[in-house]
């Protein structure tokens, strides 16, 4: 019985793990986008609120010469491998550490609205959207995680 | 020989075992292949989605007029700020209802206050009037404010407005409101703002813009030359100080 337990793999719900491969790639699209434009010499533009400029041009926008746009890039797109090595390997440990490390990009969207909205005073929608995606693979973290921990009890 | 020494039954279960094997096999490498396929579409939708935003960004930005010299100069009949002799002409060509006409509007008020004596700006009307209906109207609304000495005065309410107006389904009454706001003669703007006179200026610099296959609104041209937006308003500045040092650099020479 007790090694029919440890046997037994913590299930991760498909639905949650196909949404988390989802927002990776939508915060990759984001991402990518943002990173071309920043190596390219023109500006963001973004309509009416012309925020976007004023963030993509701040000096908040590179670390150590790093666009973070790419960071996030980079970041989105290992979540996604991580994601897509799971489908295919059906490896929970694999999407345990993604879910995991969504945790990283919560941290990171909290720090970088924070400096929109006090530092900067100026909001950049890619930016928000970014946000937005990171925040969401984070709740999905949860759930996930939470699931899987229920059935590992049961 | 062997095999006749196995009953039917071990027979059986021995052909069974090679089949399961034989499936597992195909399942491996099923598999394996299934992975490949996997990993193979990811890489090329990756690889395609980066190749397809360079292309897009390289396209936008790719705007075979920058640097063009147009050989526009300010002409007597324009609205202009700034010294008549300036080194730099700065001509924007722009439309009252688009949000990054109204963005640059600050910009470029604060830039030619910076250099009064060194620039000369002119406003030129490029309505959109495809994806700005009311742009027509307000181009003539401004220069109808114009002929009663105005101009500039409606064209900053216009920008400073644009907000409140632009997504009304009518606003030829609010405009008049502003004239009035402006003290103008209310009854002299009505019959200006329909005037042949008032739709020619507006129409006839649409065109001037559609003939130089202006790519949008704002456009800049600093002393003839077609130049980019600028990103920032020191990026603004920087382009003034160069057309500047050219200018001087030309008078020297000459």
């Amino acid at each position: 019985m007790q090694l029919q337990m440890q046997e037994q793999t913590p299930q991760l719900s498909k639905k949650l793990v196909l949404l988390f491969g989802l927002f990776a790639f939508i915060g990759f699209l984001d991402a990518a986008y943002l990173t071309v434009v920043h190596f390219s010499d023109i500006p963001l533009l973004c309509g009416a609120n012309s925020g976007c400029e004023t963030v993509t041009t701040s000096v908040y926008s590179a670390i150590a010469g790093i666009p973070v746009a790419l960071l996030g890039a980079l970041y989105y797109i290992g979540l996604l491998f991580l994601t897509i090595f799971y489908l295919d390997r059906k490896n929970s440990t694999v999407m345990h550490l993604a879910l995991r490390l969504s945790a990283i990009g919560l941290v990171a969207s909290l720090y970088f609205v924070g400096l929109q909205l006090f530092v900067l005073k100026a909001l950049c929608i890619y930016c928000m959207a970014s946000a937005i995606s990171s925040t969401t693979l984070f709740v999905i973290g949860l759930f996930g995680r939470r699931a899987a921990l229920k059935t590992v009890v049961q | 020989m062997e095999n006749n020494t196995l009953s039917k039954k071990q027979q059986k279960r021995l052909a069974r075992a090679a089949k399961k094997q034989a499936q597992m096999q195909n399942q491996k490498t099923g598999r394996a292949v299934k992975s490949t396929a996997t990993w193979a579409i990811t890489l090329l939708v990756i690889v395609g989605i980066v190749y397809g935003l360079v292309l897009l960004v390289r396209n936008s930005s790719t705007n075979e007029l920058i640097g063009v010299d147009t050989d526009l100069s300010i002409e007597s009949t324009d609205w202009t700020i700034g010294e008549a002799e300036a080194p730099v002409q700065l001509i924007e060509f722009s439309d009252f209802q688009c949000p990054a006409c109204a963005a640059y509007h600050s910009v470029v008020k604060q830039v030619i206050s910076e250099y009064p004596s060194d620039v000369l700006f002119a406003y030129r009307h490029y309505p959109l009037s495809q994806i700005h209906p009311h742009a027509e109207l307000a181009g003539r609304a401004a220069e109808a404010a114009g002929i009663q000495g105005k101009f500039w005065e409606m064209h900053d309410k216009l920008f400073e407005t644009q907000a409140s107006w632009s997504a009304r389904a009518s606003v030829k009454d609010l405009f008049v409101e502003f004239a009035s706001e402006l003290g103008l003669d209310v009854t002299r703007f009505e019959a200006d703002i329909d005037s042949d006179e008032v739709k020619d200026a507006v129409e006839g610099e649409a065109l001037q813009a559609r003939a130089l296959n202006l790519p949008g609104t704002p456009s800049f041209i600093v002393n003839g030359v077609y130049v980019q937006n600028p990103p920032s308003i020191d990026a603004f500045r920087a382009i003034i100080e160069d057309a500047i040092a050219n200018a001087g650099a030309d008078t020297t020479t000459e």
